[in-house]
């Protein structure tokens, strides 16, 4: 008898390898598994979300409602802009949705305006004016007035920055070249993971049954390619 | 010439075939490369060493599927660090919506209600809708957001909880995540209430958590599985990070063999048609 844990690793293993199948092409267990990770994650997330408005909004607009506190009943204003977001779908009363979409925005701007300011301009300024008294902070500065020049298009105050626009031009590159490395160094780290979870028992059983199944497949459409 | 087929016909498969195995073999047989300690990483142990009794750490648990390999022995390391510290209080929340899953694996994984009593030394909040209007709300006041926490409890049964008000109370907040949402703890507790902000990141975001670190926004960056890793190694609990660092390694020496066997290729072909 198999017990539920062992069960749950089975099915994930299997799962994980059905989509790794992709590496050698698309196939429908690689569209089964894609659909499941899909369904599932939506179908979690739209529970997660029904719980939030019944804590966050709808249990607070009841004991409102039932003690006649204002603020409390005030809750139903933001459940009804939740409503009008779904009036997307209708050409008529598309207006309703954009009230509750212009709401989201500006609040979303003003709650995050000040913060912003502080942190990406202010600090970072701040950061660049940095003492130089390290290798680090000149190699810093050189790099922030360099790459801050590659963006300015006029003519004459590109010639007079000379060189350092070609210069900034390549603190560009090595910073696009940093962000590519570390994209593959996390992709290999989502695999090592992965691989991770596959290898106990008696998961790793499954490797040897799914490259079985590809090796079959191979020689199965090689035969039948030769055959037509 | 059976060999050169397959090459030429499914060079792609036999790369995947050739990273599988440069991964599988150092997880079956790990080979023990040193992994050096960052800066970026030691900020962070630092911080937490540095932390008293009664202080409160925020943890961000903003971990789902797709970024779990990276984050989560990151996550794991971070907590059992801080489960360590005598007194030192837990605050766990996160606004992705997998976040209460992964935060009580690890809670479980590392047997904190058992170590730890729950209420007193860590609370779990849970998942806030929101994003960054929600860590707004919280660092203004926690108890106006949340009357309960992930389980359920009432905030005002939770003894740890009658200390803590607002992002002022916050000794530090670590958020691990993988999009642009560690900047919402930076706006909200760094720039509205001084709150110190380190980062868990995955690898592809690290690039820009760097611009912070440099301008000394945040006190610290857990770079994907290598600063997991590193953090294992430093609270001296090699787990899953120190395991998976040995394949990493293996995986970038078979890139760069790749990369110049290509290349070495392409100039000679170029010759040989000259």
């Amino acid at each position: 008898m198999i017990d539920s844990a062992t069960l749950s690793i089975l099915i994930s293993t299997t799962l994980i390898l059905a989509i790794y199948t992709i590496l050698y092409r698309e196939n429908p267990a690689f569209r089964i598994g894609e659909h499941l990770m899909v369904g599932a994650t939506v179908g979690h997330a739209i529970v997660l979300a029904i719980f939030q408005i019944r804590d966050l909004a709808w249990r607070k607009f009841q004991s409102g409602f039932a003690t006649g506190n204002l603020s409390g009943i005030a809750y139903i204003i933001p459940m009804i802009l939740g409503v009008f977001l779904y009036f997307q779908f209708s050409s008529k009363l598309r207006y309703l949705a954009r009230i509750s979409i212009a709401l989201m925005l500006a609040v979303g701007l003003s709650l995050s305006i000040r913060g912003l300011i502080f942190v990406n301009v202010i600090g970072q300024i701040q950061g660049a004016l940095a003492p130089l008294t390290s290798i680090q902070n000149i190699v810093y500065m050189i790099g922030v007035v360099c790459a801050l020049l590659y963006f300015v298009y006029e003519q004459r105050a590109s010639k007079l920055a000379g060189p350092l626009p070609k210069i900034g031009r390549y603190v560009l590159m090595l910073t696009m070249g940093a962000y590519f490395a570390n994209t593959i160094m996390g992709r290999l780290s989502i695999v090592i993971g992965t691989l991770t979870s596959v290898f106990v028992a008696p998961a790793w059983y499954l490797i040897p049954v799914a490259f079985l199944i590809v090796i079959a497949d191979v020689f199965i459409r090689r035969k039948s390619s030769t055959a037509s | 010439m059976v060999a050169r087929e397959i090459l030429s016909r499914n060079y792609k498969q036999v790369i995947y075939l050739g990273l599988f195995l440069s991964l599988a073999i150092p997880l079956f047989n790990p080979i023990g490369l040193p992994v050096p300690v960052q800066k970026t990483t030691l900020g962070v142990y630092n911080k937490i060493e540095s932390l008293k009794s009664g202080d409160v750490a925020v943890i961000g648990s903003n971990i789902g599927a797709a970024i779990y390999a990276e984050v989560y022995p990151q996550y794991i390391a971070i907590l059992e660090h801080l489960l360590r510290k005598p007194g030192v209080k837990i605050l766990l929340v996160g606004h992705g919506t997998e976040a209460p899953i992964w935060a009580e694996r690890a809670l479980k994984e590392l047997n904190a209600y058992n170590r730890k009593s729950y209420g007193t030394d860590f609370v779990h909040l849970g998942y806030i809708a929101g994003e960054e209007a929600a860590i707004a709300s919280l660092c203004r006041d926690v108890h106006s957001l949340l009357k309960v926490d992930y389980s359920g409890k009432p905030l005002s049964d939770l003894p740890m909880m009658k200390d803590i008000g607002s992002a002022k109370d916050f000794a530090i907040v670590i958020d691990f995540t993988a999009s642009a949402d560690s900047q919402y703890w930076l706006n909200q507790a760094y720039a509205s209430y001084g709150t110190p902000v380190g980062f868990g990141l995955t690898a592809i975001k690290v690039p820009d958590a760097y611009a912070y670190y440099m301008a000394g926004q945040i006190f610290g960056i857990i770079e994907s599985l290598s600063g997991a890793a590193q953090y294992e190694n430093l609270i001296h609990k090699p787990g899953m990070a120190v395991t998976g660092m040995d394949a990493q390694s293996l995986a970038h020496l078979l890139y760069i063999a790749l990369i110049i066997m290509c290349n070495v290729i392409y100039v000679t072909q170029r010759r040989t048609k000259k």
